[in-house]
């Protein structure tokens, strides 16, 4: 807007001449939109009823931009709204100018008309809902700190009117004001709890029947609220346990989360049964891969009996996504049963690694027979999560065991632990290089033995070279004889340069290493020969 | 002593009638005129502006006279053609003094009307 109009606006919406409106009511018709939208401001801003009744006698005709003109001043429709409720041919757009502008301060007013029974009730009814449902929706939205104060004024407000009409359900027996009423009320109200105690009225009737049905997130925030209330009432812990809708399961385990707090999982505690908790129910394959992996720790917190806790877990490992089969094969850890054996050694078939770690874990605890030859062929697969949970599992294979004992093992036999304790540890090489640094001269030489049994001297070149100047001739010998597995030319010169040895040993292990080196190499030559041959020979 | 009461009274009765005629009159705050005269007022017409669009008004009969500071449609050219012919420049000023500077959107409208 210009300058010169935005003037003119100002004057005629701050003028205390009320012809004002009169001009201003023209400019909602102008095809210019700014203009219009200028016009609606400036009525909206005056106090004369007269232009507010005009706009909302226009508003189903507004356009988004002066809808969201008018939502700048909701409040100046009260007056309106207040007066078409009583119009049965006005009653519909003031319904709908009320969900769609928030007037909160108008639930009273709906309330009597309701309980008065009107022409209008089911619409008005309808109305409340929405209202307290659009609120609810204000409250789950993130707000700064003053608006979140004036929430709370708002929430009190409406919670009182809605809490009066509750207890005068039995008049008026409208199902949406008690729903309007649970969608804004604190687990902790007063009302509500005494109501649900009421087992013989109607309103606690109502009350449970809307908790176990509605899909209002209003209504499933109030059930939510007592997961941390192991103190809850028993009507509530039937209803949380009775539900079986997966908007529901959903949030429930969402909220109680993978890993249950400890207040959370004391209540978890109290249940026995869960109806969506079966191995044939539908609801947990409608779940979201997060909400699955959260069922397997609800479960587990709670009193559930072992073999329905069994069922679910196993038509997870079977069916469930990836993050719900890992949290089902960890959740099985902590039960011994055949059962749960079989279904780790099932599980150490599937398709993802994680869940395969998980049940490695598992096997030697469960004393599952031929569980280390069955670890041992895994310890060729690259996936770090099996060699993490392959270290878990066979602590034995680590470097500092098999230093201990390589001296004393068999050659055959030390290569194979070699080999295993070479994939199974990860730290195991950079600990050998830290090994061959040690002051005594026998851990020095076991670090070389050991590095030959794990086929590592080709990493470890560079300290088995500096090994071959030890001070100690055993040490040195162990050199000369790992050296002859690199074959490269540092290793050659430095072998050549131990013939020279003070030692006689180490002068002929380098002698030896040298000519398997040579060995080696002239068998390169000649594959390398006769494959040209044959080529030449082909062609 | 007599006389001075009358001329007194004669005074009273002189200045009550002054203030209310400018109350009705040029004085009023309330009423079309009034708000006329304010928006004139708001965008510093002298008087023969204001003369010049009252006159625009009576000639498309525009009621209340106020519109025409939200209606530029009123001082388009071509409508006021001929009977504003001689005035053309001044009406030119005239808008640009309550429309001027508008955005593209506004003039492009006013224009198609």
């Amino acid at each position: 807007m210009n300058d010169s109009l935005r003037a003119t606006f100002l004057y005629l919406t701050k003028t205390q001449n009320d012809v004002a409106v009169e001009v201003l009511l023209g400019g909602i018709d102008s095809p210019d939109p700014v203009i219009r939208e200028a016009s609606v401001r400036s009525l909206l801003e005056r106090r004369e009823p007269a232009g507010h009744r005009e706009i909302f006698r226009r508003l189903r005709t507004f356009d988004a931009r002066l809808r969201a003109s008018v939502a700048q001043r909701p409040d100046r429709l009260l007056g309106p709204v207040g007066e078409a409720m009583s119009d049965p041919a006005r009653c519909a757009a003031a319904c709908e100018a009320i969900v769609e502008y928030r007037l909160y301060d108008v639930l009273p007013a709906l309330i009597t008309a309701v309980e008065t029974e009107g022409p209008e009730v089911e619409r008005i009814a309808k109305s409340i809902l929405g209202l307290a449902e659009a609120f609810y929706g204000e409250l789950s939205a993130p707000a700064d700190q003053p608006r979140r104060r004036d929430m709370d004024n708002t929430r009190q407000k409406i919670t009182t009117a809605l809490e009066e009409s509750v207890k005068r359900f039995g008049r008026h027996g409208r199902k949406e004001i008690v729903e309007a009423f649970l969608l804004v009320a604190k687990p902790q109200n007063a009302v509500f709890r005494y109501q649900l105690q009421q087992s013989q009225d109607p309103i606690s009737a109502a009350i449970v029947e809307i908790l176990s049905t509605s899909a209002r997130g209003g209504v499933l925030r109030l059930l939510l609220g007592f997961l941390e209330d192991p103190m809850m009432p028993q009507a509530i812990k039937r209803v949380i346990a009775g539900r079986n809708d997966a908007r529901f399961v959903e949030s429930f385990v969402q909220t109680a989360g993978a890993k249950p707090s400890k207040g959370v999982a004391e209540t978890l505690a109290l249940f026995d049964s869960f109806a969506w908790a079966k191995p044939s129910s539908e609801v947990l394959d409608q779940l979201s891969e997060t909400a699955q992996a959260c069922a397997a720790g609800v479960l587990t917190a709670s009193a559930i009996k072992r073999p329905e806790l069994l069922g679910v877990l196993e038509r997870l490992l079977k069916q469930g996504k990836v993050p719900a089969r890992r949290a089902a094969i960890q959740a099985v850890a902590d039960i011994e049963d055949p059962r749960a054996a079989a279904m780790v050694i099932r599980a150490l078939n599937d398709e993802d690694a994680g869940v395969r770690a998980g049940a490695i874990v598992q096997l030697r605890p469960r004393k599952v027979p031929g569980a280390l030859s069955l670890m041992i062929r895994m310890a060729d697969a690259p996936q770090p999560e099996i060699r993490e949970a392959l270290h878990k599992a066979l602590p034995e294979f680590n470097l500092r065991q098999f230093l201990v004992g390589v001296d004393a093992l068999e050659p055959a036999f030390r290569a194979a632990a070699g080999g295993l304790v070479r994939k199974i540890d990860p730290e195991a090489v950079p600990q050998l290089a830290a090994e061959m640094e040690r002051l005594s001269p026998v851990r020095r030489r076991r670090a070389i033995v050991a590095a030959d049994a794990m086929d590592v001297v080709r990493s470890l070149e560079t300290q088995v070279i500096k090994l071959l100047s030890d001070e100690d001739h055993m040490v040195r010998i162990e050199a000369a004889r790992a050296l002859a597995e690199c074959g490269t030319k540092p290793s050659w010169e430095a072998l050549r340069d131990a013939l020279l040895d003070r030692s006689v040993v180490v002068q002929e292990a380098a002698e030896q290493s040298l000519e398997r080196i040579s060995r080696m190499l002239l068998e390169e030559i000649r594959d390398g020969q006769d494959s040209a041959n044959l080529e030449e020979a082909a062609t | 002593m007599t006389g001075l009461v009358i001329l007194g009274v004669v005074a009273m009765v002189g200045v009550g009638a002054g203030v209310a005629y400018w109350r009705m009159g040029p004085g009023c705050k309330h009423g079309h005129a009034a708000l006329f005269r304010g928006l004139c007022g708001v965008h510093g017409l002298d008087g023969a502006s204001r003369r010049l669009l009252r006159q625009v008004g009576q000639h498309h009969g525009v009621n209340p006279l106020a519109r025409l500071f939200i209606e530029p449609r009123w001082l388009e050219p071509k409508p006021l053609e001929p009977a504003f012919a001689d005035r053309r420049e001044q009406l030119a000023v005239l808008r640009e003094q309550l429309f001027g500077g508008a955005d593209p959107s506004s003039t492009a409208i006013s224009r198609r009307w």
